[in-house]
């Protein structure tokens, strides 16, 4: 029996290539569900069979389902800039010169783009008996310099939009864990946040942490997230 | 022997003007004191029935002025539960013309209620306007910072409308025992605590009704002289009534008559104010099979908001509908549509090089 069995999307990426630079082997079980034998993950509620196969397979099941929707939202300077207050830190600057928007729209909107992967993370956690936890998606990246110069296929969108300002980037990532972190417990389900010592002092991902694309962890995030999962095994 | 009834058109007679006319081609709007044109900006406010001229003026070409508008990220019904695209401004229902009074006071700092928000499990609801954020406001903050922006749109549409129309809507009201603030529906209904130390019930009188209308073209004209006005009175019931020894429907009557009597007596009597007979026009059919209430008896049907939308756009604009150019749709989700399109490609990429 493997120690972890991962399952999720491209967050995925940043562990499991630290796995293999620790060596790799069959203790850790990744499951890309970009791949397309995996798709789609769910039909009619009943997870994708290859899927299904893999599951009970592990002590400790991992979630990193999801985890980009908040940047869908707001990576890029939207034609209509926009800012809210964050529920769990009202405090944190506006941009008063921006659309004040609710924060509730905000989490409506999210929720209804995170739906789809609660539901295969609900039914994977009723798959399988035991510890399930979910990862909670990265910090942002804070440079916009970095983004840019790593634009990737947002290229042509980065060059008319422009990068949006970092504290609202971290502001939608909190509401979209928020989220995540709610649905977790009523799923049964541990939600394990994002290791501290990746987070500089505004709770941004600090710079040795950066893949070279505008919103992933590269390996040493991954590294530091597999001891966070190494020690709850 | 001839007498004034010779002389008078055929909408004078109830005969030729009601009966023996399809129900549908029925138009007691016959003299408007204005016209609107197409690029007026024209503000809706008031009761629920008037979601559906905000709604209406766009189909017929008008231009809806909206201070708040919904932000193209949400989806049109999400954005509607938050209170944006009902009105020109995200104040809600507003159902008396003592809030609507208030109001302006209000975005201008000459009236500052007592109780002016409701905090609760660590979410505030403004009195003023209960229902349009689910849940309430996440934070003081977001409850201060929000206020501030809608009463900057509300002097905004003050001073840049051209038409305000106001549906009247209710009679009934509560108010504040301590500064006479007319909350929007009862204390306890959709937020705060009812007090009846601090509460107490009201039913305006038509002069009364009057009176606030009066002084909120006053307030209007002082800071936008060029301001026309259409009153409309909902015909939308009560949905109760806080008069225990007065059944719904007699209170319902009673409200819209004094609505009815009191956009007369303002119309009547104030430059470049039109009363507009949308109730009339409801009401003409409410006890016949082809009812526009729906079987609630309470909704307005489809048709219904259709019918008041012909007489509208011939009556101010002298245009038909059939002519009307289809309502402008926003192009943002197509741009949203990609963004996601391409972060689904991101996402993917990353993970499957990485496989």
């Amino acid at each position: 029996m493997a120690t972890f069995l991962c399952i999720g999307h491209s967050h995925i990426g940043a562990l499991r290539q630290a796995w293999h630079q620790q060596g790799g082997g069959p203790d850790a079980v990744f499951l890309l569900l970009n791949e397309p034998q995996y798709q789609p993950a769910l039909h009619e509620r009943q997870l994708h069979p290859a899927i299904l196969e893999q599951l009970g397979k592990a002590a400790l099941h991992v979630s990193l389902l999801g985890g980009n929707d908040h940047s869908m939202i707001g990576m890029l300077n939207h034609p209509r800039r926009f800012d809210f207050v964050l529920p769990e830190a009202p405090g944190l600057p506006v941009d008063e010169t921006a659309e004040l928007l609710p924060a509730g729209l905000l989490q409506a909107e999210l929720a209804r783009r995170i739906a789809p992967h609660l539901e295969v993370l609900a039914a994977c956690r009723a798959a399988v008996p035991g510890r399930f936890v979910h990862v909670e998606s990265p910090p942002p990246i804070p440079a916009a310099a970095h983004i840019e110069a790593h634009p990737g296929v947002f290229k042509d969108l980065i060059a008319e939009r422009g990068v949006s300002p970092a504290l609202l980037r971290y502001k939608l990532w909190r509401l979209h864990a928020a989220l995540y972190q709610e649905s977790c417990a009523r799923l049964g389900v541990e939600f394990l946040a994002a290791p501290p010592e990746m987070q500089d002092e505004q709770g941004m991902m600090v710079q040795l942490a950066w893949n070279p694309d505008p919103t992933h962890g590269n390996h040493i995030y991954g590294r530091h997230v597999l001891a966070q999962l190494q020690a709850l095994a | 022997m001839t007498h004034p009834y010779k002389t008078q058109p055929d909408h004078a007679f109830w005969r030729r003007a009601m009966f023996g006319i399809p129900a549908e081609a029925l138009d007691p709007a016959i003299a408007t004191p204005f016209c609107i044109a197409p690029q007026d900006k024209v503000v809706t406010a008031g009761s629920c029935f008037a979601q559906h001229i905000g709604g209406m003026l766009e189909v017929i070409g008008f231009t809806h002025f909206v201070a708040e508008p919904a932000h193209p990220l949400f989806r049109p019904e999400d954005s509607r539960a938050f209170g944006y695209g009902q009105f020109s401004a995200r104040y809600g229902n507003i159902y008396t013309a003592r809030q609507l009074l208030q109001l302006l006071c209000r975005a201008y700092g000459e009236f500052h209620p007592a109780e002016d928000c409701w905090e609760q499990d660590g979410r505030c609801i403004d009195p003023f306007r209960p229902q349009i954020q689910p849940g309430g406001f996440t934070s003081r903050r977001e409850f201060t910072l929000d206020r501030t922006r809608h009463f900057t749109a509300v002097r905004r549409l003050v001073e840049e409308l051209d038409v305000l129309v106001f549906t009247l809507g209710l009679t009934e009201a509560w108010l504040s025992r301590k500064d006479g603030a007319a909350f929007t529906i009862c204390p306890g209904t959709a937020g705060g605590v009812f007090n009846p130390a601090q509460h107490v019930f009201y039913n305006f009188t038509a002069q009364e009704v009057a009176a606030d209308l009066a002084a909120c073209i006053a307030f209007l004209r002082a800071r936008n002289p060029k301001a026309r006005v259409v009153l409309t009175v909902s015909p939308v019931p009560l949905v109760a009534t806080a008069r225990a020894e007065t059944h719904v429907a007699a209170a319902t009557f009673y409200s819209k008559s004094a609505l009815r009597v009191a956009a007369e007596m303002v119309a009547q009597s104030l430059p470049d104010v039109a009363y507009f007979p949308s109730y009339e026009i409801i009401m003409s059919r409410a006890f016949d099979a082809g009812s526009y209430f729906a079987p609630d008896k309470r909704s307005i049907t489809n048709a219904g908001v259709a019918h008041v939308m012909r007489v509208f756009a011939s009556s101010f604009a002298g245009i038909g509908t059939t002519s009307l150019p289809p309502a402008a749709t926003p192009s943002e989700p197509d741009t949203q549509a990609q963004i996601d399109a391409l972060m689904q490609a991101h996402c993917d990429e990353l993970a499957l090089d990485q496989a």
